[in-house]
């Protein structure tokens, strides 16, 4: 080969990756605003105002104290608002590892959110399965607030859902279980009700920060993104215990002058259509009495407790687990929610209709039935 | 044959090394010698003391009975066969007619065997080869005492005339293989054969530019282990290392010492080499392309440390990742060169010191220098293709920095049709993977308990599949 | 050697490639936005049709062990040149249409999940000098490569759909037939262009190695193929229902739910980048029989590669540039699709007969 051809194609080599080195253009990490987890407020004017919890590099390879600063900005959508946190801190605001997104009190019971989750169920790079819940009060208030362990207030929110309520309290929403429950079917569904429990501040390290815990109890029930109702602790207890994953639910009896705390470990749940229009409900439930030092631990392996518990505690539990249950269905019917998937059973039996569609809660006859036994 | 004596006298005219005797032993003898090249107990033991006490001779002939106590003792052929004798240390006798005798005794100057440094075994023999092509010779023929062992001797260079003896066991290697790699050694025209890895490159049917495609062993046993599944050795004479034909990809990832442990043991170790060897080339190419652009799948707290790493940084992450890994090669070949004497303090030097002062003036990041170190080990699991993979683990990393992902699969994938494409004596290179030859996956990452291997790879020509039959 | 030679175990292998790499990129969301969560039971019907052309292509193969005959021999002797020459055209198109379709699926994968912005033109480079390079090497080594990786991507997508089966509500796949059966079977047969991966064996016919086994590895591959695109169908209607048809990128969405925290990052996108590699996989497979339908078309035979054919490939590479994947789907493919049914499913099922008939001609030629 001439020297002229090899030149030629060297020159060529070169050029070629030129080229295509200038055509492809990435986002260092360092430019980009990773953005752990958002709080959307309504604004006055109409918009919505967004708070950012935003992963802040310390200095050096160490990670000492905290490692993330809100940043809050308004915009008329959430699109706008987003950009404009990018804006602020001149970086790409990026949303690839969002965990958690906020709904602050005033937004989510006065403003119809579907373009919200439709934002965010079609947003390239937010995840799906990303935490999607409700609080009291603001949402730049909590963001603004610390976790007193984990101090990420992102983290200690999806903790304390996820990690936590999942498997002892109450069951929970991922963006896509939610968005779907608001366009299938009934369109009903559920989101976390968050609250803020303040503690005394004892940490050097953010002594202007107010310090506390994440409560997380109560779920607030949606209709097509608007705001129906919301369930307190008991109503949330009696819809736990319809949900089979969720276990850990306590019981307390009196009797005579002993108190016993029993704790659920095991549920077998049946719901099915009973061929009249209703239900039957039965609700095997397997309890022992309550430990606090492995209250998750629990299941069809749970070993077995070494002291029995009375028959006369069972049959007090059993009472107490109907009363729950049926007053959760009292308010499911009430309020005309379905999060038990009433209308989706029907549906899956006889497909889709309108006749079932617009069928009322309150027409679904329950029939409770309750066994409880020692585990 | 008439060897002409004042034409090899002309050749070395003015050798200080060119020694001649002249002896009268009933006719005019002349014996002639490199002394650079005797061992002169030799010549004295067997060419002067024997013919000391003759004088009755009549012919070279009956001279060439009387050098009976010499085991090396022939007619050359021709002139040329008689300088080659001379420069290898033949003493040549010549009488009047320009009849001449030649009688071994070449020193025996250089190594003795002992365990070669590129490959010790914890377990197994410790033989390693020499320079000397006979001793080399010597060491496999101790292993296969058998008639079916053939040589075939070669000459190549035309300055080093140095020999070449390829090996086989007739009845298991292949003969079209055998024949194919004589016809190409016997091709070579070339100055000089300084060490077998210059044949190696004649070798390489496909002149492949990236891969090595011939074996290389410093030790006997594995040379036999080799034979015995079909290849043939090539011995070279002024090297220790012996090639080995064909050449499989796997047989890089398989140790000396495969053979003398545990089957399990082996084969989790060399499942350790092959996710090794993987990891090395792909782990530096995704961490820049998952700094540039795919953040998300890094999980979160490794995030926060990269970032936390990486604030201070001047360079993008490609260019340091590149830089961390120049380094690193730059450290290899230092250490390749020093003395073993200041080798071991320096590389620690060099990787200690001038890793954690990168970090701590803030020039690289830690997880940076981490996973460069880590890729730079890695690859040593696979001896013979460390640098070459070295280089493509640059390629791909700048591949991968510049186009994401996209650029990793590509590149990746375009490694893998190349590999898969080579076929050299009949054998794919990628063999027993690609193609799928499910008897040869019995030892090759993972292996089955040596007495459970019945039969010999398919993937090396052969002419018997079973062993032991 | 002869770089094209390829066994019958390795056309399996590549097969089994061919039918996971192109069905969960934008087809999921498609087929669900057609008839909803019944989208599985359309594709079970389309692998149903391909099951059966498949067989009858391979009873061919075990006709034409002996002799050899390309497809055009095959075609030019048993149906006359003319037709033959308009069907490898067809093929052509087809080979074509579904490089493109794919690449802009993988273009819209890279831009939108993988977040690589760039122009068209620098993204279909290096994987046009990918699929240059395989033919310069060989179809061997692309066979070869599918033997090398099927084992790494086969891991990869099952990984990827039973990650998300604790999340999946399978009750919404009920009940079944929903959408109406006339419907279902009719989309089956409109979205036909995805599958019949099988017409790239049309072009290898020459170079097919038998040993033992014809049907017996291309059945499994195909069995295996078919069982996890049908699961993967159901998995992603069950985990996304009515939002499904506005998830064009099945792959990279249905993994979001792999991580046990969601602070572990997308590690599904690590296998989805291995499932993408028999994407490429089947993009070379395609760019290579296009350059050989050039190849019978024109009545070659290329010893060497052809730069001339290989750059008219490559040009209508170019093709999304000036139309968008939709436009393609709405009008080119729609009303290409009865020419397209003739390839895909009623040469196969000619192709036995067509077959011997050619070997017939061959004898009588050569006596």
């Amino acid at each position: 080969m001439s020297n002229i051809k090899r030149i030629a194609i060297v020159i060529l080599v070169v050029a070629a990756v030129g080229v295509i080195a200038g055509s492809f253009s990435g986002s260092d990490v360092l430019d980009r605003a990773i953005i752990l987890g958002m709080g959307v407020d309504a604004a006055e004017d109409g918009g919505v105002i967004l708070t950012a919890e935003i992963v802040s590099p310390g200095n050096g390879s160490e990670q000492v104290g905290t490692f993330s600063k809100t940043v809050t900005a308004k915009g008329e959508t959430i699109n706008v608002a987003i950009q404009n946190v990018a804006e602020l801190t001149s970086k790409e605001a990026s949303l690839g590892q969002c965990v958690v997104l906020v709904l602050g009190e005033q937004y989510f019971k006065t403003v119809d959110f579907s373009d919200l989750t439709e934002y965010f169920i079609n947003h390239h790079s937010f995840k799906e399965s990303a935490v999607i819940c409700c609080c009291e009060g603001n949402a730049m208030d909590l963001f603004n607030k610390a976790d007193a362990l984990t101090q990420s207030m992102s983290l200690a929110i999806t903790t304390a859902i996820l990690d936590e309520s999942e498997k002892i309290a109450v069951s929970s929403n991922s963006l896509l279980e939610y968005a779907r429950s608001q366009y299938e079917l009934d369109r009903t569904g559920f989101l976390n009700y968050i609250s803020f429990v303040s503690s005394e501040n004892t940490d050097a390290q953010l002594p202007d920060k107010t310090l506390g815990y994440i409560g997380y109890r109560q779920l607030a029930v949606f209709r097509q993104n608007k705001y129906v109702c919301t369930l307190d602790e008991q109503l949330v207890k009696g819809m736990s215990l319809f949900e089979p994953q969720v276990t850990g639910e306590t019981f307390v009896s009196f009797e005579d002058t002993v108190t016993r705390t029993v704790q659920v470990t095991n549920k077998n749940v049946k719901l099915k259509p009973d061929g009249k229009g209703g239900f039957e409900a039965e609700l095997k439930v397997t309890v022992r009495y309550g430990r606090t030092d492995s209250e998750e631990v629990s299941g069809a392996l749970t070993a077995k407790n070494d002291k029995e518990i009375p028959q006369k505690v069972l049959d007090d539990v059993s009472q107490q687990i109907r009363s729950v249950a049926e007053r959760y269905l009292a308010a499911q019917a009430e309020y005309n929610f379905d999060l038990l998937d009433f209308h989706e059973a029907y549906r899956q039996k006889e497909g889709s209709s309108d006749a079932l569609f617009n069928k009322p809660m309150s027409e679904f006859a329950v029939t409770l039935t309750v066994e409880v036994q020692e585990a | 044959m008439k060897v002409d004596f004042s034409k090899l006298q002309t050749l070395y005219r003015g050798q200080d090394d060119f020694r001649l005797r002249e002896i009268d032993c009933g006719i005019e003898l002349k014996a002639v010698c490199l002394d650079t090249m005797i061992d002169d107990a030799k010549v004295s033991a067997f060419v002067l003391q024997p013919l000391a006490y003759v004088n009755n001779a009549k012919n070279l002939n009956d001279v060439y009975k009387k050098l009976a106590a010499g085991t090396g003792v022939r007619k050359p052929p021709n002139f040329f066969s008689a300088v080659e004798d001379f420069v290898n240390g033949y003493t040549l006798i010549f009488d009047a007619e320009n009849n001449c005798i030649s009688v071994d005794t070449r020193t025996a100057v250089g190594r003795s065997v002992a365990e070669p440094p590129t490959s010790m075994v914890m377990r197994g023999p410790r033989e390693g080869f020499v320079e000397d092509i006979k001793v080399n010779l010597t060491l496999i023929r101790k292993r296969l005492k058998t008639p079916n062992l053939k040589t075939v001797n070669i000459t190549v260079g035309k300055y080093t005339n140095t020999a070449v003896t390829v090996c086989y066991i007739d009845g298991i290697a292949d003969k079209r293989v055998v024949e194919d790699a004589v016809q190409r050694l016997e091709s070579v025209k070339v100055d000089g054969v300084l060490d077998s890895s210059y044949l190696a490159r004649y070798l390489d049917v496909s002149k492949t530019v990236m891969f090595r495609r011939v074996g290389s062993t410093e030790k006997p046993d594995i040379v036999v282990g080799k034979m015995l599944e079909g290849r043939l050795a090539i011995i070279v004479d002024g090297s220790p290392m012996v090639l080995t034909l064909p050449y499989l990809f796997v047989e890089d990832m398989q140790s000396p010492g495969d053979y003398y442990e545990n089957s399990t043991m082996t084969t989790l170790s060399r499942s350790l080499r092959f996710v090794s060897v993987i990891a090395s080339v792909l782990l530096p190419a995704l961490y820049v392309c998952l700094q540039v652009y795919n953040y998300q799948i890094i999980p979160l707290r490794f995030l926060i440390t990269v970032l936390n790493a990486s604030e201070a940084i001047p360079f993008s992450p490609l260019s340091e990742m590149i830089l961390v890994l120049i380094v690193f090669d730059i450290l290899r070949e230092a250490n390749l060169r020093m003395p073993s004497a200041v080798g071991i303090s320096l590389s620690l030097v060099g990787a200690i010191v001038l890793g954690d002062a990168a970090v701590q003036a803030g020039l690289l990041g830690a997880p940076a220098v981490m996973i460069g170190a880590l890729s730079g080990i890695g690859l040593f699991t696979l001896p013979d293709n460390t640098l070459i993979l070295s280089l493509l683990r640059l390629l791909v990393t700048f591949i991968g920095g510049i186009m994401g992902l996209l650029g990793v699969i590509v590149s990746t994938l375009a490694i893998i049709v190349y590999l898969a494409s080579m076929q050299d004596y009949k054998t794919p290179f990628l063999a027993p993977f690609a193609p799928d030859i499910p008897q040869d996956r019995q030892d090759a990452v993972a292996q089955i308990p040596v007495p459970d291997m019945a039969n010999r790879p398919k993937s090396i020509p052969n002419n018997n599949g079973k062993r032991r039959g | 050697m002869d770089k094209n030679r390829v066994s019958i175990d390795q056309i399996a292998l590549l097969y089994l490639l061919l039918i996971m790499g192109g069905k969960f990129l934008t087809l999921p969301s498609l087929l669900a936005g057609d008839v909803g969560h019944d989208s599985w039971v359309s594709v079970a019907f389309s692998f149903v049709w391909d099951a059966v052309c498949l067989c009858f292509l391979l009873w061919a193969i075990r006709i034409n062990d002996k002799a050899h005959l390309d497809i055009s021999a095959i075609l030019d002797k048993s149906v006359s040149k003319p037709v033959s020459k308009l069907l490898l055209a067809i093929f052509f198109v087809v080979f074509v249409l579904r490089t493109n379709v794919l690449l802009s699926g993988c273009y819209k994968m890279f831009s939108v999940t993988f977040d690589v912005s760039t122009n068209w033109i620098v993204y279909v480079l290096p994987i046009a000098a990918l699929a240059v390079f395989a033919i310069v090497k060989g179809f061997n080594a692309v066979a070869r490569t599918s033997q090398l990786l099927f084992g790494l991507i086969l891991i990869a997508v099952v990984a990827l759909f039973v990650s998300p089966l604790s999340e999946a509500e399978f009750g919404a796949l009920l009940p079944i037939g929903e959408a109406g059966w006339g419907n279902i079977i009719w989309t089956s047969y409109s979205r036909s262009f995805w599958f019949s991966d099988y017409i790239f064996v049309y072009f290898v016919l020459d170079g097919i190695k038998i040993k033992k086994h014809v049907f017996a590895p291309v059945l499994t591959s195909f069995a295996i193929g078919a069982t996890l695109s049908i699961v993967l169908n159901a998995v992603f209607v069950a985990l996304f229902g009515y939002l499904a048809p506005d998830f064009d990128m099945a792959m990279s969405k249905i993994g979001v739910f792999s991580a046990a925290s969601t602070t572990n990052g997308r590690w599904d996108w690590l296998t989805l980048s291995i499932w993408l590699l028999s994407v490429f996989i089947k993009m070379i497979v395609f760019i290579f029989c296009a350059y050989k339908c050039i190849e019978k078309i024109f009545d070659k035979n290329f010893v060497k590669v052809n730069w001339i054919a290989v750059a008219f490939v490559l040009l209508t590479l170019a093709l999304p540039m000036f139309v968008t994947t939709e436009q393609l789907l709405n009008t080119v493919i729609k009303w290409g699709i009865i020419p397209f049914t003739l390839v895909q499913y009623v040469l196969p099922l000619l192709m036995p007969l067509l077959t011997k008939t050619a070997l017939r001609k061959t004898e009588v030629k050569n006596e």
